[in-house]
């Protein structure tokens, strides 16, 4: 088949999600001179008709509006995310993501929190890990900016983090389960705070507050939450940078150690030769691993050192009633007590402790075992409207057999196919476990009269991390730390898959701001 | 199966409870997904002229994926369902456009959060 090829650009972007988006702004911000293209492999989110405002919604979290792509494929609809299958037998944790414009902010709960100083530095602070190339403080700014385009409710203030810019909005509301567990927090003399959530708690930058309808992760009908597809790329789009959807990038062309542009593919399967200067791969953990392993792009680390956060949860229930699924499920409290190095705990570095909220009657019901009878209900009956969830997110570190990896099998979108290897190693259990343990002290002191322990939690796969590493050693980092491949300098990594080390914390506000610092830098260099 | 031993079957995966929970046969989506499945598992019972719990966990364990894909299509109407919706203490509208009201924080909080901000920090 002969690819048609097309009039050359100066930056082709690969994926139109939390990465490529800030880059795409950022570097056509800068210099407005360079033709800037963004290839996307699914649609538009089409928030008029998201699935909250119908009888199904429940139905759509497990189904066509799943966070795993594989379940969303056996549910055979797409909803604009372009799904291809990901074979996830031997991971412990299951891959959430969503192919379209927005990316997985589409469909996240919006948590927004930095990763701390010390997450850059965890080799020389602890011993364990890799250093960033970079430091907090060197990302500050862009952590700024990007809390700025997303727009952030949350308090000034909290002793976790060093200063922060003013925040945007006042944090969202409590709802009865943060209230009690902001208490129980206090009583036992650890640290809490209402989180940073992309969220928001006012009307801000043309988008309504926020009505608490709960179930975050089938989209956003009011546009509350933050998702790029509403942020970044009408700013982007109005400055001149193009954004083509249903072209899926089969291949990065390369020549003599330098790309040439991008083969990709439009919704009828038609090949098209992309050639540009430039080509950033923002497809995050697995999107970015697969796409520079099938064209080629030699490393020994690409794909290897997948980190997800080891994840966990306690659940609370008490005889009181409280919220049940009402209010931002990810985004109330969360505290950070636990979050440094404190080696009398018998592992390094830490754990993120967040307040969740109830999953939806029907989510619960489906996870219940046994599943039918009349054990089930009985047992719904006495935990829903009753329940407190907190969630433990323990640090993942790297290890090269946790990886991305291509199968022999070609998929339907012209690629070839992609498999999961990933265990938990002995330290992320001992955190989890401890962590664990923390939260049941909450849970207690809050007044719960049980809790139940879900560990490790499965679907939470959500953090795609670490399989395009930055370094200054080509032997054991994919990138520089201006994100150029050491072996084609001329492609660039742009989101989540570029982090060394993935600190215990939410990693969307640093993949925007690490994008942003590197649009900047690049802008230099092409002007 | 007949209208009878359908309903038999709903009401033994979904037998409801004594604080106003409906059954399963009461829930006429759950009755139509039933009437509408292909699962082997009616097919499985369909012979039989009665048949109780103990029968069901017995045909779960000798085809243990396609009972639950069947369980699994009742439970989706039955939850969905306003009627089950209300009796557990929930609202039968969805999530939007109404959204929740829900409680601002403490007040008693703020000075919680005042005297944490004074804490020393707690990163490195």
């Amino acid at each position: 088949m002969t690819k048609k090829r097309l009039d050359p650009v100066d930056v082709v972007i690969i994926g139109a999600g939390c990465g490529g988006a800030a880059f795409a702004w950022q570097i056509k911000r800068d210099a407005r001179h360079l033709k800037v293209l963004c290839l996307e492999r699914g649609g538009w989110p089409d928030h008029e008709h998201m699935p909250a405002n119908g009888m199904r919604w429940q139905r759509a979290i497990l189904e066509d509006w799943a966070s795993n792509p594989n379940l969303r494929l056996k549910a055979g609809q797409y909803h604009g995310s372009h799904d291809h299958p990901i074979d996830e037998d031997n991971s412990v944790f299951k891959p959430l993501m969503w192919s379209g414009v927005g990316g997985s902010t589409v469909a996240w709960a919006a948590h927004f929190p930095r990763l701390h100083p010390s997450d850059f530095r965890t080799r020389t602070l602890d011993g364990v890990g890799d250093d960033w190339p970079f430091g907090y403080f060197d990302l500050e700014p862009w952590y700024d900016l990007n809390d700025e385009i997303m727009g952030v409710a949350g308090l000034n203030g909290d002793p976790a983090y060093p200063p922060k810019s003013k925040r945007a909005m006042p944090p969202l509301p409590f709802g009865a389960v943060a209230n009690r567990a902001a208490r129980a927090f206090s009583d036992l003399g650890w640290h809490w705070w209402p989180v940073d959530a992309a969220i928001n708690s006012t009307a801000h930058d043309g988008r309504a507050a926020c009505n608490h309808c709960g179930p975050c992760l089938i989209g956003c009908i009011p546009k509350a939450k933050a998702s790029v597809d509403l942020t970044y790329w009408p700013k982007a789009t109005a400055l001149g940078v193009e954004l083509r959807t249903s072209a899926i990038a089969r291949n990065i062309e390369i020549e003599a150690g330098r790309a040439t542009g991008v083969t990709y593919a439009d919704e009828h399967g038609k090949e098209y030769f992309q050639p540009a200067q430039a080509v950033i791969v923002a497809g995050n953990g697995i999107g970015t691993a697969r796409l520079l392993l099938a064209s080629g792009v030699e490393s020994p680390a690409l794909g290897r050192n997948l980190m997800f956060h080891p994840a966990a949860y306690v659940r609370g229930l008490f005889k009181e009633p409280l919220d049940g699924p009402v209010g931002p499920v990810g985004c109330s409290i969360y505290s950070h007590e636990f979050y440094e190095t404190d080696l009398s705990r018998g592992f390094e570095r830490g754990v993120h402790l967040q307040l969740s909220r109830e999953n939806a009657l029907l989510v619960q019901a489906s996870r219940l075992s046994p599943l039918w009878g009349y054990q089930p209900q009985a047992q719904l009956r006495e935990e829903f409207l009753h329940t407190m969830p907190i969630l433990v997110l323990a640090e993942d570190l790297p290890e090269a057999h946790n990886r991305v990896s291509l199968t022999r099998e070609a998929q339907r979108d012209g690629l070839p196919g992609v498999k999961l290897d990933y265990t938990m190693s002995e330290r992320a259990r001992k955190s989890l476990d401890f962590g664990l343990a923390r939260a049941e002290e909450v849970l207690r002191a809050a007044g719960a009269y049980r809790t139940i322990r879900v560990s490790p939690a499965p679907l939470t796969g959500w953090h795609l991390l670490g399989t395009a590493r930055m370094g200054t050693d080509p032997e054991t980092s994919v990138t520089d730390a201006r994100g150029r491949c050491h072996k084609v300098p001329n492609i660039l990594v742009a989101d989540g898959s570029l982090f060394p080390t993935v600190g215990a914390a939410n990693p969307a506000s640093t993949i925007g701001a690490v994008a942003l610092k590197l649009a900047a830098r690049l802008a230099e260099d092409m002007t | 199966m007949t209208p009878s031993r359908l309903g038999l079957l709903a009401d033994l995966i979904l037998p409801g409870d004594a604080a106003g929970l409906p059954r399963g046969s009461l829930i006429p989506e759950v009755m139509l997904a039933l009437a509408g499945s292909a699962s082997p598992i009616k097919g499985l019972l369909g012979e039989r002229f009665d048949f109780a719990e103990k029968d069901l966990r017995l045909i779960e364990q000798s085809h243990p994926a396609e009972f639950r894909e069947l369980v699994m299509s009742l439970i989706k109407p039955y939850y969905e369902s306003g009627k089950v919706l209300e009796a557990m203490g929930w609202r039968s509208a969805p999530p939007q456009p109404l959204g929740h009201r829900i409680a601002a924080m403490d007040e008693a909080l703020a000075a919680e959060l005042a005297r944490i901000a004074e804490r020393k920090r707690i990163w490195r």
